[in-house]
Order: C-alpha cells, then structure tokens, then sequence
C-alpha cells in the first residue's frame, strides 16, 4: 500500500517539477536587451540595417526600377500587375508592390532608429566612443538616404508648392512595443530632418569602405539634396569636397560595375545569399531569361546610349 | 509514406496555374523533340516528366499505461498513468532540371517532430444502492512537442545525371531551425446518473501553455451539463410509437492556444537574412507581447434526440451559442512602426450560432430491398462583437484586416470581402464602371469605395447519404453540399487582365466598340482598360456547390456459394468512383470550390487557381477469412 502511495506522489511530483517547462526559452531569438549588451551584438544590429537595406524594395531594385518604367528606360513584360501598374501611371491604393516599398524602407528607417538610439547606451568597456560615434553616423547616412529615397517617391518636388506638401511620416525613434500612429511631414521638414543627420553624420565617417557609409558617400549625398532644393553654392560645396577627395576616383570604362571601386562613394555589397530575395530584384527582373525573369528589359533607347559610350 | 507532389495555387510550377497563364502559342518541343523552357510560365510538360518533387513521412505512436486498482484503499478508487510518444519524420526532395531552371536546383527538408504525452488520473467510480452511479477524475497532464528541421539547397549542376545537393556547385541553403512548446493541465471530473434517466456532469480545468505570455500562461475553464431521458419516464411509456427521447444540455468554458511557438516573444534575429558583406547581423523581426494569453470561449448547447416507429425515423437537432473572447488575431499595425505588419493580440468577440441537424430514416425495408437515408446540416452564423482598439471604417466599424480582400468586421462575419463592388461595362461610354462609396458608378474607385460584397462562410453545408439493398447487392450515394459562402479567386486578375503578357480568358473577346454594345471588357480606349481587371467584387463568385462525393456498388457472395468453396468466411465485390461531378456556379470552369489557399482563420474562401480534385475509380474484392 505505502508503495502504491509512492507512485502516485511520485508521479505527481513529476508533473508539478514539469511546471517549470513552461517558461520554454527560444534558442535563436534574441531580445533587444542582449541584441544591446556589447559591442559586437550592436554592431550587428548595424549590419542588419545594411541587410535591411538589401532588400529588394529598398536598395536593390524594385525601387530604383520603378523610376526607369515610368521614365521609358525600362520595359515591363512581366507577370506582376502591380508592377505594370506603376509603369502605366495607373497605381491603385491596393498595389501591394508598393505597399512592400513603404514596408522595407520603414523597416530599414527602424534598424537605423535602433542603433542611433541604443548605441550610445551599451555598456561595453571594448566599445570606444569614437566606434560608436562612427556606428551611430553609418545608421543616420542611412537613414538619411531612405528618406531622400522615399520622400522623393510620396512628395511633390520642392518646385511644386515649396516643400510645403506632405512627404512621409518622420520616424526618429525605433520601435519599442508602443504602437505609433505617426502623421506625414512636410516635404521641407522630411529634408530639414536628411541634411541635419548627413551634417551630424560627416564629421563621425571616414573614406575607409565603400562598402559601409563613407563620409564621401554623406558629402555626395548633402550635395544632391542641396541641388534639389536649388541651393546651388551648397551643392557645389559639398560636391567639390567629394570630387577632391583622394579617396573616390573615376573609373574609366564600365567593368567598375560589378566591383568596390573608388569610383563608388558608397556600394552595397551583395553576396549570393543576398538581395535578390524572389528574383523581383534588379538583376532577377532586368535579367534575360533563362537566367533571369526577363520582366523588365532595357529599352533600345536606352541599349543604344550605351553603346555610343566607349 | 511516398508522395510525389506538384505545385498549386500562386505558383507558375503549377500544372493548373501555368495551363491558365501559358500563352497558347508556346511549345512545349522544339524541333528535336527535347523539352524548351518556356520562360516564368513554367514548361510544366517538363516539370511533371523530369523534375522531382517527393514528400515522405513516417510516423512511430506508442503508448504505455499501468492501471492500479486501488479498491483496497477506498471501493472504486483506481490511478491510471500512461505515458504516449508521437514521432513524426517528414523528409522532402525536389530537383528541377536543366531544362527547367538552367543549371538546375535541389533542396531537400528534413524534419523530425517529437511529442510526448504524460497523464496520470485518479479515478473513483461507484453505485450506490442500485440506481446511483457516480464517477469522479481527477488527474494531471502534461505534453511535450520538439521539433527539429533541416534544409540544404543548392544550383548549378554540371549535368542531370547528377540529382543531389552534393552535386551542386553553389550552396543555396544549409539551414536548422529548431522549436517547440509545453503544455501542463490539472483537471477533474464529475458524472453522476441516476437510473440513466437523470445525467449531471460537471468539468474543471487549469491549462498552462508556454506559447503565451509569461504573465498570462495558465487559464482555467469548466462545463456543466446534464440529460433526461423523457422515453424512460412513466408519462411516455404508453406511447407505443416513441422508441426514445432524449434531452440535453450543456454549458462551457475552453481554450485555445493554436498560435505559433514563441509568438509572445520579441525576435531579433541573425542568420543570412540579417548578415552583410559577410559580417553577421541581428534585425527586429517580432515584437513582444508578455501579455498575450488564451483565447477562450463560452458556449451553450441544448440537443433533442428522438427516435420513432420502431426506430425507423430518429432525429437529433442542437441548438449552439459558441462566443469566443480575447481572440487571438494578427493586429495589423502601421507600417512605420519598424516595418512590422502586425503584433498577435488578444482582441475582441466574435460569436458562432446555429443548428446542427441529423435526420436518418428508413424508407424501405423488406426481406429483399432496405432503403435508409441520412442527413445532416450545419446552419452556422458567424458575428463579429467586438475589436477594442482596431482601426474604424468609413462607416465607423472596428475591423482587422485579414488579407487584402478580406476583413473581420464587428457585426459582420469574420470573414468578410471587403472589396469595391464591379458594376460592368456601360453599353452607352464604353467604359467599366465599379460603385463608388456616394452610391453613383464611378471610372477611377479608390479604396475608399470598398463596401462588404461578400461573406466566406456559408449560410449552411451538409451531406446526404442514400443505401439501397437488394438481396446480395448494394448501392451507397454520398453527396456533399455548401450554400451561401463567396470565393475570392486571385488569377482572375491574371486572366481578366487585357494588358498582361499571359494568356486570357475568351470572355476578353467580347470587346465594347459601339454604343449599345452589352461587353465584358471595356473599349480599347477607355481609360478603364488597363484598370480593368483590379481587385474588386469581379473576382469574387459563389463557392455554393453540390458535389456527388462518393458512389459505391457492392455484391456480397451469398453464404451458399462460399461454404461451398470453404476456404474463405465472405467475399464483397465492389466498385467505387469518387467526386463523380460538382454542380457549381457559374464563372467556375477549372476553378474548384471548394479552395485551399490559405489556412489563416481570416483569409478563409482565397485562392489563386486551386486545382480541381481527382475522379478516382476502385474495384476491389474484400475476403474474410
């Protein structure tokens, strides 16, 4: 009897000790108190704004071509009614193809949010405050071309209503578990916000990697900025500060394309695993097939400016 | 088990999806005979004769229990443990050929599934005096689900005689994930009857799961319910007619926890989605939810059973009132938020009510010839109540949005298209016409115009079976029905669409050209033709059907014949065919209703082009031995 007793108790036991299993920890997510907790985790926030950046919708193509379609550059014979859309100026609200281009580039807006803000408050004594000044100044160069990138696509240009038409919302802070319902900013306060993170940014870059935010890439990018707001001794200012720069020179044929020349100020680097993600990336959709999609070929305009270059 | 899968759906591999989309000029030969890649529509001629697509599992159930018999302790008083494994091995292997996909691709998945089950009950089951049984549980259980999986991917092969990923010169994937969740629960039970006449029941439980939040994991739940059965009662025993009546009722509380493993957790996560230039990133994938906890529901269920005439007619109706709380649904959020679409919530009410019906009769029934029919019916109505805090509509409904055709609106279904609603083409301007939210037809809808057009849920579903006998022979019919539910097929914007590259409907034929022309597409200049075919009610049609699921004919060989052959006990010859025709409505030719595309609770009724299901024909013989 008293081993009888010994079994139910035991086996009891064994659930109650079970209880305990409830608080099931995943092995490969992170929480952003330890994506913060040292030098090497945040700067691997940093690298995930790169990646974020590759995606197709942000820095590797779909946004780009959208500009070529509409500029006749760029075909499209391809399967996407969504992308036809935007080729033949008739975008619905439900083009989902666009809804991912305002997706991905928040995306990469929020990563950069993430290290401007958390960077500065890792306590990590290998982490130098001259490395994360630097860390922070790559995120704000990005976050500072995504929206010159995205307040050119949802703006008038400043020629229109000068700059006082609305742009995108302006999100400087990263998400956090609070849900924001941010409303769009002006044109003019969407560029206050792209020349002051370039300027903030300048001092912290160097000319070190093209691969990562270059102070160059920052240079040029506030030039062309100023040019759009026809600031014309600013942009000349800041584009002679580039084109003196021993640091970027120009190539002298295009075989500098596929390479980490110094003829880019900034080149995001794709490896075979990156980018590209569904072939509706650049070289997927302008690609011949077999190879590529082949939904977006060059034009023969375009083809023959080309060929008349040596 | 061995299966050799194709694709479906929104995939160009897809037999259906490609023979929709293929333009009818491109050939599957060349000259030589060889199979040519026919671009992003897929050759699927050449997928189906070359390619390989293998899916294979293997599932290993044990299960173990030792019972003591505790009568010495207390009369009635048994422990029950028993202690159950679920292995499930799933392992899949594609190769696209040359042909296909230049260079070539293979991929192939491994993953192992490990559930164990733990219960242990204490059970005490007695009769008191004659007519009172008593039965009580209480018991504990636990379960544990790990699950492990492998990919490896690979291209550029230097030949077709070479089928593994080996073989392949890039590495695509090489990849583990690994996840899994626990549940506890402490219950017991009650059941007391009293002649079988009077039946009282009774249920509690706690449940802890580890998918929820750590502040909210366990939540508790209970029943009550009882029957009578009025035929056992004095008052009824004169009536000659009455074989039995039966009344019951219950009331409940349960939960439901079928969210994904770790979905109250934030995620930053690594790997090559996250990595750059070679160097390992983090991004933020998921937000946290410590708060996230069980959905639940209360529902109510009152049932009458009766069976008549000798038990040749018997009927049984449940009423049901199912409301469920705290659903759990993906709350979309905006955008800018990090470029997250969406946190898991507990949000809102919704509420299922209706009437379940099963009727079985015997029309027929003489020595030689039995006639039986039995049917039952769903009536089911599905009401939103209410989403705290979602987004409100033009016309000041909460809703969550599900997909893009379909939302979860309060006082609607949960299931809902929401869509702009497609008038036609106007005989007199040549141009499609779609309402607009003023109630005037309008060229250019925005999204602004969308109104609920359609419902995903039926009004009612439901089967019918009739078995005819005859001597040695018999005839089995099984129909299946749905009535009153919308589908929502996503190719139509492919093969309605007059300025895409792929192939299109004949219905695109009928072009407007002048006024008075009844047409289906817009004229070549109106503005409308190249916004003819966006998304809108166009694309959604009734899912009703009535589809002859099942028809069988049997002979069994009279008892005379085989014991004289001696060896076998009994032999049935018979003969089956399976989904023999659907009667469907119209605009359906090569769409099956009854589609599959997505499994989420709210993007019910979508599909791109599900393929229709098999006809299948069996002859078989069973033998007794």
């Amino acid at each position: 009897m008293r081993k009888i007793y010994l079994v139910s108790l035991l086996s009891i036991g064994i659930l109650f000790s079970c209880d305990d299993n409830l608080q099931l920890e995943p092995e490969d997510q992170l929480t952003q108190a330890v994506a913060f907790s040292n030098k090497t985790l945040a700067l691997g926030v940093l690298a995930g704004a790169y990646s974020a950046a590759q995606q197709d919708d942000v820095l590797n193509g779909t946004n780009q071509l959208m500009g070529e379609w509409q500029a006749d550059n760029v075909d499209f014979v391809g399967s996407f009614p969504t992308f036809n859309e935007i080729r033949l100026y008739s975008t619905l609200s439900d083009n989902g193809s666009i809804n991912a281009v305002w997706d991905d580039n928040y995306e990469t807006i929020g990563t950069a949010n993430l290290v401007i803000k958390n960077v500065p408050l890792v306590e990590d004594v290998e982490f130098t405050a001259a490395e994360k000044a630097n860390a922070v100044a790559q995120a704000k160069f990005l976050r500072a071309l995504v929206y010159f990138n995205i307040s050119n696509w949802w703006a008038q240009p400043v020629q229109v209503d000068g700059g006082n038409g609305l742009a995108v919302p302006l999100v400087l802070e990263p998400f956090e578990g609070e849900v924001q319902f941010p409303a769009r900013a002006t044109l003019n306060e969407v560029q206050a916000q792209v020349e002051r993170d370039l300027l903030d940014a300048i001092p912290d870059l160097d000319n070190s990697d093209n691969s990562l935010a270059t102070k160059g890439a920052a240079q040029g990018l506030l030039a062309r900025l100023y040019l759009y707001q026809e600031k014309w001794a600013q942009a000349a200012d800041y584009a002679n500060q580039v084109i003196s720069d021993p640091a970027f020179t120009l190539a002298t044929d295009y075989t500098f394309f596929d390479t980490e020349s110094s003829e880019f100020l900034f080149t995001l680097v794709n490896n075979a695993d990156d980018g590209q993600d569904s072939g509706q990336g650049f070289s997927g959709l302008t690609n011949p097939t077999p190879e590529g999609r082949g939904d977006a070929p060059f034009t023969d305009n375009l083809l023959a400016a080309y060929a008349e270059e040596p | 088990m061995v299966t050799v899968r194709v694709g479906s759906e929104n995939n160009t591999f897809a037999p259906l999806t490609s023979s929709f989309l293929q333009t009818p000029w491109v050939e599957a030969f060349d000259e030589n005979g060889g199979y040519t890649n026919t671009g992003f529509i897929r050759n699927v001629i050449a997928i189906e004769d070359l390619n390989i697509n293998d899916a294979n599992s293997f599932r290993t159930v044990g299960n173990a229990f030792a019972r003591l018999d505790l009568g010495s302790l207390l009369d009635g008083l048994s422990f029950r443990t028993s202690f159950g494994v679920d292995r499930v091995l799933l392992e899949e292997f594609r190769r696209n050929f040359d042909v296909v996909t230049p260079g070539g691709t293979a991929s192939n998945y491994y993953g192992q599934q490990n559930k164990y089950v733990f219960t242990n009950t204490l059970n005490y089951a007695k009769t008191f005096g004659d007519f009172h049984d008593l039965n009580l549980t209480a018991g504990t259980a636990y379960e544990q689900t790990d699950i492990r999986d492998i990919t490896v991917s690979g291209n550029t092969f230097l030949s077709d005689r070479q089928i593994n990923v080996v073989s392949a010169a890039t590495p695509e994937t090489t990849q583990n994930t690994v996840t899994g969740n626990r549940l506890v629960g402490y219950f017991g039970r009650f059941n007391y009857s009293y002649k079988n006449k009077y039946i009282v029941e009774g249920s509690i439980r706690r449940d802890g799961s580890s998918r929820f939040g750590a502040n909210n994991q366990y939540g508790t739940f209970w029943s009550a319910g009882g029957a009578w059965t009025l035929s056992e009662e004095n008052f009824l025993s004169d009536v000659s007619w009455l074989n039995s009546l039966k009344l019951r009722a219950n009331y409940g509380t349960a939960g439901n926890d079928r969210i994904g493993d770790f979905a109250s957790l934030e995620n930053f996560e690594g790997g090559v989605i996250s990595n750059y230039n070679g160097a390992a990133g983090l991004r933020q994938l998921a937000a946290a939810n410590p708060n996230l906890q069980w959905e639940r529901s209360q529902s109510y269920n009152i049932g009458l059973e009766a069976s008549v005439f000798n038990n040749r007619l018997t009927v049984a109706v449940d009423v049901y009132n199912k409301r469920t709380t705290d659903l759990l649904l993906n709350v979309p959020i905006p955008q800018t938020n990090g470029g997250l679409n969406s946190i898991l919530q507990n949000v809102g009410e919704m509420e299922n009510r209706g009437v379940d019906l099963d009727i079985s009769s015997t029309n027929v029934s003489t020595p030689d010839f039995e006639w039986t029919t039995s049917l039952n019916m769903g009536f089911n109505t599905n009401e939103v109540l209410s989403l705290p805090g979602a987004n409100t509509d033009s016309e000041g409904r909460q809703f969550v949005t599900g997909s893009a055709n379909q939302r979860a609106i309060v006082g609607h279904s949960v299931n809902s298209f929401y869509l702009i609603p497609y008038i036609g083409v106007n005989p007199q301007t040549g141009d499609a016409e779609w309402m607009s939210a003023e109630g005037t037809p309008t060229t250019t809808p925005t999204s602004g115009d969308r109104v609920i057009v359609g419902d995903a849920n039926p009004t009612f579903v439901g089967g019918i079976r009739n078995v005819f006998k005859y001597k040695a022979f018999d005839l089995n019919v099984f129909m299946n029905f749905s009535y009153g539910n919308d589908i929502a097929i996503g190719g139509l914007r492919f093969t309605e669409n007059p300025t895409g590259t792929f192939n299109k409907s004949t219905r695109l034929l009928n072009v407007w050209r002048q006024p008075g022309d009844n047409a289906y597409l817009p004229a070549y200049d109106s503005p409308t033709f190249n916004t003819f075919a966006q998304r809108s009610s166009a694309q959604v049609l009734d899912g009703s059907f009535l589809r002859l699921r099942n028809v069988t004919l049997g002979y069994t060989l009279p008892a005379s014949v085989t014991d004289r052959i001696g060896v076998i006990k009994g032999a049935r010859f018979y003969a089956t065919a399976n989904n023999l025709f659907t009667v469907k409505a119209d605009g359906l030719d090569g769409i099956d209703p009854e589609v599959t595309d997505r499994i989420a609770n709210t993007r019910q009724g979508e599909s791109f082009f599900t393929p229709p299901q098999a006809k299948t024909y069996l002859f078989g013989v069973r033998l007794t031995f």
